[in-house]
């Protein structure tokens, strides 16, 4: 009699525990499942903010080739950008200027941190001191380290404006490295060049910040080349491709 | 009275005569005296400076035209009193510009060198003009070959360590150079921005083999290792007159 009332009681509590045991898996299983339900809702419903900033501007030509200047170039670039990745309505682009104006980095890279921007793309075309040297290139900021002022504790170092890239360095070079990979495509006979280097342009930006220079405008190759492109260029669909891949909209 | 002005012209004439008749018969020997003692004076004026005007073997480094780095170019250059002019002398060779094919140069041509000078905590300060902003063709990695050319020509040839290095322009920090590359602070020296070959460039010659092995590199007669470049090399080796490696060899 006592085995068998034993008997009942271990079976009668490993059915009951087994049981529950399934229930608590399922559980779990539903609840994940209603969260990443809940993820794709929201991100359907999210919008992201890009923000282009044309260089120089004003006063500020940049770097000059015979016939351009990169002031005009940048802007030229910028627009096309807008009209094109603007055609998402989940994405809204703003750009730091939209007639020639002179503004400061710190001034450019605040329009991107007040508006919450998700990216940051500078638009550049650089000159050089090689002649023949010519094709886009990338770069991204260097992680800045300023100097402790007396009496700053530590926190308030990490609040520093030239530490505001750091944070975002991974991002910000992954985005880099993926263009680089769509502008080789492009033109196979150069690779495109990829430098990390300390750019005051983006060293304060909140959000993954890029430095692209579309082209070397001393070289009269790509100063042809930058003077006639339109929104059908290449790299300007490089560009918009990978911005739309960075925020996962297909 | 008249027999005063009689004596007094007399003696008169007599001066002027005798001072005549020294002058022409004596006056090769005062002169050659005093020029004795002139050129004294200057053989040791110049002998001061012959070994002050010694010349000082320096590595500048100017952008490469075969790819977007640095490379070096060694020249010479008088010796100087200290290292501040030692300073001054290396950025006005590197704002002149190179003077062989195979280098770029990598400072707008009208900068100007304002003032070199040592501060605190050893802190070297450069002041430049506005042109070396304005006037720079732009772009982050031709502001970064900038900076870096000044800070490795600098650094590879001063034997006094500075802590840091600083560029002003018009005797201000500058946040940026043109725009891209941040300055504030102090300039670092960017590693792996120096390709390897090494183009010899001696303004003085003199006898020692060294500067005969490097002449004959220079007229490409022989390579960077110092093999022979054709036959003219192949000839001056069986005659004997150049070991393997294109140094002259010593005849008995």
């Amino acid at each position: 009699m006592k085995l068998n009332s034993k008997r009942k009681f271990f079976t009668i509590s490993f059915v009951v525990l087994s049981i529950s045991y399934i229930f608590s898996c399922n559980l779990t299983f539903a609840i994940n499942y209603n969260n990443s339900l809940e993820n794709k809702n929201s991100n359907n419903s999210k919008s992201y903010v890009v923000v282009i900033d044309p260089a120089h501007g004003g006063r500020d030509s940049g770097s000059k080739g015979k016939n351009i200047n990169e002031k005009d170039i940048s802007l030229k670039v910028a627009k096309l950008l807008k009209n094109k990745i603007s055609k998402y309505k989940k994405i809204k682009v703003f750009l730091t200027r939209g007639t020639d104006k002179e503004l400061t980095n710190s001034q450019r890279t605040g329009i991107a941190n007040y508006n919450y921007a998700d990216l940051f793309l500078s638009i550049h075309a650089d000159a050089s001191w090689r002649i023949g040297d010519r094709g886009p290139s990338v770069f991204v900021s260097s992680p800045q380290r300023p100097a402790r002022l007396k009496g700053e504790s530590q926190i308030a170092i990490s609040y520093r404006w030239e530490r505001g890239q750091n944070v975002h360095l991974v991002k910000s070079i992954r985005f880099a490295k993926r263009l680089l990979k769509q502008f080789d495509r492009v033109d196979k006979r150069k690779k495109t060049e990829f430098h990390i280097l300390p750019l005051k342009i983006l060293e304060g930006a909140r959000m993954p910040a890029i430095y692209i220079s579309m082209g070397v405008i001393s070289s009269p190759e790509d100063e042809a080349r930058l003077s006639e492109i339109n929104i059908k260029n290449l790299y300007i669909e490089s560009i918009v491709a990978e911005v739309l891949s960075f925020f996962g909209i297909s | 009275m008249q027999k005063k002005i009689i004596s007094y012209s007399v003696l008169f004439v007599g001066i002027i005569f005798l001072s005549v008749f020294f002058g022409y018969s004596y006056g090769d020997l005062i002169i050659s005296f005093l020029r004795e003692n002139q050129e004294t004076k200057k053989e040791l004026s110049m002998s001061k400076t012959s070994s002050s005007k010694e010349n000082f073997r320096v590595s500048l480094y100017f952008g490469s035209s075969e790819n977007n780095l640095l490379k070096k170019y060694s020249t010479s250059i008088l010796k100087t009193k200290n290292e501040i002019e030692l300073i001054e002398n290396i950025i006005k060779l590197l704002i002149k510009g190179p003077s062989r094919n195979g280098f770029v140069p990598t400072i707008p041509k009208k900068t100007k060198l304002r003032s070199v000078f040592k501060g605190e905590n050893d802190i070297l300060y450069l002041d430049f003009n506005r042109s070396l902003s304005e006037n720079h063709i732009g772009g982050a990695w031709s502001e970064l070959i900038t900076l870096n050319s000044l800070v490795y020509s600098i650094s590879k040839n001063i034997k006094e360590k500075f802590r840091r290095i600083v560029l002003l322009i018009e005797g201000q920090e500058a946040l940026t150079l043109n725009g891209s590359i941040s300055i504030l602070g102090s300039l670092s020296m960017k590693k792996d921005l120096v390709s390897e070959r090494e183009i010899i460039n001696l303004d003085i010659k003199n006898s020692s083999e060294r500067s005969i092995r490097e002449d004959l590199y220079q007229r490409k007669k022989i390579s960077p290792a110092g093999l022979p470049n054709s036959s003219f090399e192949k000839k001056m080796e069986e005659k004997e007159e150049i070991n393997p490696v294109g140094i002259p060899v010593k005849k008995p």
